[in-house]
């Protein structure tokens, strides 16, 4: 059982999740977490103990000659990547024992978050992208599970479809892209094709863009890129924790995850594409996040800027950038999301006040006495995000950029747009931080955070701190993450740039620098309110997005409905109708043919049975004279044989 | 020759006297007329019997038949009808299908004779040099005393039996019995 | 002599009469004349053949059928009469009792 720790870490949620639905109702958060820090510690032991590259296949279906079979992988990749998550899931299944300590449907919540961890492992160690695809659809499937956990509100039911929808678009792409591997290569295991080099393969060029294209819009969809990146802000109406797991580390990094996976497959047309796509996203996601006033969705526009900065690096021909970033952006996101949790629970449990929203940074202020933790472990990682040195971000940010820079098949506006979108980041960051914890018009008593709220993030602070990830936390070249992902074949490190930390840095500040202005000081406001006017609402309602999705496709759709309701009522139910008359007056005639013919033989045969046993019965009937008057009968017919026959 | 002729003449009249009265028993609706007109029945068989040789038979005929039997029915159709005046009528059934049955039981009891009788001939009786009688008396003591014998215990069994039957009080055991 | 088949004819058409009242009659001591009859039809055969018989067989046959005639009216009179005590009917084919 040399693969007895992979077993362990795809299959504990799932059990954890069994467990916590059906038997440990009452106990269903210790449970999960019990499983989760069982899982965490398998991951760190296959980090050492787990041989790179190994694996199995294990046959699933054979349709004739075709084989599909199935499979776990682990190398370093999958290694960094499961004890991420595993990290992350751990804490916020703690976090979510205070958070979710007054609902009642507790066991259901740990039940599905330990169905999204299995989901999740899944992705991560799948060794072919059939399985991939699998799990795929399950995390989109416990994703929507979760956003509408709450379905007995508005927002989340409609929320999660269209999350599901969204991602749907991806998946086709998806499944297109697996098609035509499949067609040409005859496996869908990732090492095998990728040994198989599909980029130089005797393969027609359009099909190449087009599997390349079909596996990004996976990412796409997963990842909440342009153009399919309206679900993610949405997803905001789920419970907190699972936007920490969910909607900022994990399963939008499945996308970014998936691109790094299969980036040897990825034709240079394709990556200039994931590159302006991603450029696009970081800009917008940036740009939306300055008009938003729910806490939580500032946080989830954050995401979608910094996906769009993994894509870009991808796109750019740095997988590894982006998979750094991904590590990183997981904790520090992770960690904001978990403040925005302990800032929201501490307004529910204090607030009682009808109407009143509490993630609405505009009721918000003065936190910075009354959460003084959370005060804490929001600075670190907003830092982090900013990218200013000594922290996590910095690194993968500075890495992203350099690819940026030395990547000359992108166009320069995707620069261009990565380096605005440093400033922006940390401009609309600090609003938010400025607006939550300084403004001291509103202000309430000290609060003391529950221990399980202190410890996920104390953790996922800390995590952000740039000395986890690099000896020299000024530069990113020396980071250990480079050294053990040695073995991956689409390693590059780009060229060093000394102008690109130092214009970092700069934007960096600036926009801290302006945002703090403006909010504390209340200075440029004259500046501002003239952006303002321009761009107020092209930001809050994040490019009008929806609603052009509204009239493209929404509006098309009913239309289309409509028409088919049309044809459905008018032409489909007349002939249905018809055909149920016939049948009816079919059916009246084959009833009269069963009543009077086929019941009458019946009848006819019961009549004559009973006939004949009634006939029989006066043979029986106990009356003496009949039985001498047979007797006499018995007589006769004797004599009539044996005299006159002869 | 003359005796013969005498002979056949009254077994002629005793039989057809017989035979008229058992019709009469048959097309009687009243049950006493019937048990009166068996009488007359049992009587031509008994001048039947004596002229057949056999005096002690016809005596015994009329003694038990006439004597016991009939006095016997008389009793149980008063026991088991109500006399109040009314005629006391028995009712017939099937009549059709008893008159077919009788008549081919008739029919197959006729057809041997038209092939005629041969009998064998034990020879004479009047050798022995004692009465019917007295023969009678001597076998019933000699060849038949066992049959005598059982006969008679089976007679007194029947009597006993009967006697304790018509005696048996049945309404005292069921509470619920109609009267 | 009386030729024997004078006898046969007389006592057969005894046999039938007897017969016929015990299939027509529904009265039990009608029925039970019926059944002496044919018994007398029995007695009158008998009589008849030993005729030719010195050792007078028939005759004692005869004697013996009479007692055991007189035994068996003796019983069906009782129960008759005790049917009638028990039930109210003297009609054979009333006693359904029993029927299935």
């Amino acid at each position: 059982m040399e693969n007895i720790l992979l077993y362990i870490i795809l299959f504990a949620p799932l059990v954890s999740a069994a467990l916590s639905y059906f038997l440990t109702k009452k106990w269903a958060g210790e449970t999960l977490v019990g499983f989760s820090l069982l899982v965490l510690l398998a991951a760190i032991m296959a980090w050492f103990k787990q041989p790179v590259s190994s694996g199995f296949e294990l046959d699933w279906i054979l349709a004739g000659n075709q084989n599909f079979s199935i499979g776990l992988y682990y190398d370093q990749l999958a290694g960094i990547m499961t004890i991420v998550v595993a990290i992350v899931a751990l804490l916020v299944a703690i976090f979510s024992m205070e958070y979710m300590k007054h609902d009642g449907g507790q066991p259901r919540y740990f039940a599905m978050l330990g169905l999204f961890a299995f989901s999740m492992y899944g992705i991560v160690l799948a060794s072919n992208l059939l399985l991939t695809f699998v799990f795929w659809e399950l995390v989109g499937f416990s994703s929507y599970l979760l956003i509408g956990f709450w379905f007995e509100k508005d927002a989340p039911p409609i929320s999660s479809f269209k999350a599901f929808l969204m991602n749907k678009v991806g998946d086709i792409g998806f499944l297109l892209g697996i098609f035509i591997l499949y067609a040409f290569f005859k496996t869908l295991n990732i090492q095998e094709l990728i040994g198989l080099d599909p980029v130089n393969a005797a393969i027609p060029n359009g099909l190449l863009i087009a599997l390349g294209i079909g596996l990004f819009l996976a990412a796409v969809g997963k990842s909440a890129q342009f153009p399919l990146q309206t679900w993610l802000p949405d997803a905001m109406t789920g419970p907190t924790p699972v936007s920490a797991l969910i909607h900022a580390a994990t399963m939008v990094a499945a996308g970014v995850y998936l691109m790094v996976r299969v980036f040897p497959m990825l034709a240079p047309e394709v990556l200039t594409v994931i590159g302006i796509v991603g450029g696009i996203t970081a800009f917008m996601g940036a740009f939306a996040a300055f008009a938003q006033n729910d806490i939580k969705k500032i946080l989830a526009f954050s995401t979608v800027s910094q996906l769009g900065y993994m894509i870009m690096a991808v796109g750019a021909g740095f997988p590894v950038a982006a998979f750094i970033h991904l590590t990183t952006h997981a904790f520090f996101k992770a960690g904001l999301f978990l403040c925005s949790g302990s800032i929201i629970h501490y307004y529910h449990e204090t607030n009682h006040t009808a109407g009143f929203d509490p993630q609405d940074i505009r009721n918000m202020g003065g936190l910075k006495k009354v959460l003084p933790f959370t005060f804490m472990a929001f600075t670190l990682c907003m830092l982090s995000l900013a990218g200013l040195p000594l922290f996590s971000g910095f690194l993968s940010k500075e890495m992203i950029l350099n690819g940026l820079v030395s990547a000359d098949h992108l166009p320069s506006f995707v620069l261009v747009f990565g380096f605005a979108s440093v400033f922006m980041t940390a401009a609309y960051m600090a609003r938010l931080y400025f607006k939550v914890f300084f403004n001291q018009q509103v202000a309430g008593e000290k609060y003391a955070e529950a221990v399980s709220v202190k410890v996920p993030l104390l953790t996922l602070s800390s995590l952000s701190i740039g000395f986890v990830f690099s000896m020299n936390p000024l530069s990113p070249d020396d980071s250990w993450l480079l050294s053990v992902l040695t073995s991956y074949k689409g390693i590059g490190i780009a060229d060093h740039f000394v102008w690109v930390p130092i214009l970092s840095i700069g934007l960096a500040l600036s926009g801290l620098i302006f945002s703090y202005l403006y909010i504390e000081r209340k200075m440029l406001s004259g500046l501002v309110s003239g952006v303002k006017s321009l761009t107020y609402n092209l930001s809050n309602r994040n490019f009008y997005l929806d609603d052009i999705y509204d009239v493209a496709f929404v509006s098309g759709s009913k239309t289309l409905a409509k028409a088919a309701y049309w044809w459905d009522q008018k032409v489909v139910d007349r002939v249905v109708n018809l055909m149920g008359k016939t049948q009816v007056v079919l059916a009246y005639l084959i009833g009269w043919f069963d009543r009077r013919i086929v019941d009458g033989g019946v009848r006819l045969v019961t009549w004559l049975v009973n006939f004949a046993g009634n006939r029989t019965r006066q043979v029986q009937g106990g009356n003496l004279q009949n039985y001498l008057a047979w007797a006499v009968f018995g007589v006769l017919l004797i004599f009539y044989f044996f005299e006159l026959m002869t | 020759m003359e005796g013969i002729d005498l002979n056949i003449i009254a077994f002629y009249i005793l039989a057809g006297f017989s035979v008229f009265s058992a019709l009469g028993i048959l097309f009687a609706k009243n049950v006493v007329h019937a048990v009166f007109l068996l009488v007359l029945v049992f009587l031509g068989i008994a001048g039947v019997f004596i002229i057949s040789n056999a005096e002690f038979v016809g005596v015994t005929q009329i003694m038990i038949y006439i004597g016991g039997v009939l006095i016997l029915m008389m009793f149980g159709i008063m026991l088991t009808h109500r006399i109040d005046g009314k005629r006391l009528e028995s009712e017939n059934r099937s009549v059709l299908i008893a008159t077919l049955l009788g008549f081919g039981l008739l029919g197959i009891l006729f057809y041997p004779i038209k092939a005629g009788f041969p009998l064998f001939d034990f020879g004479s009786n009047e050798e022995t040099g004692f009465t019917v009688t007295e023969q009678i008396g001597i076998h019933l003591m000699t060849t038949e005393l066992i049959a005598l014998e059982v006969t008679a215990v089976l007679l007194l069994m029947a009597l006993v039996g009967a006697a304790y039957l018509a005696g048996l009080n049945l309404k005292k055991k069921g509470v619920n019995d109609t009267d | 002599m009386i030729p024997i088949e004078h006898y046969i004819i007389f006592s057969s058409m005894l046999l039938v009469i007897g017969l016929m009242i015990i299939l027509i009659k529904r009265n039990a001591i009608m029925i039970l004349a019926g059944v002496e009859l044919i018994l007398n039809a029995a007695n009158i055969n008998l009589v008849a053949f030993s005729q030719n018989d010195p050792s007078l067989s028939g005759q004692m046959m005869t004697l013996f059928v009479i007692v055991v005639a007189v035994a068996e009216s003796a019983v069906a009179l009782a129960i008759v009469y005790q049917i009638y005590r028990h039930q109210g009917i003297s009609n054979i084919d009333e006693l359904n009792e029993l029927k299935g």
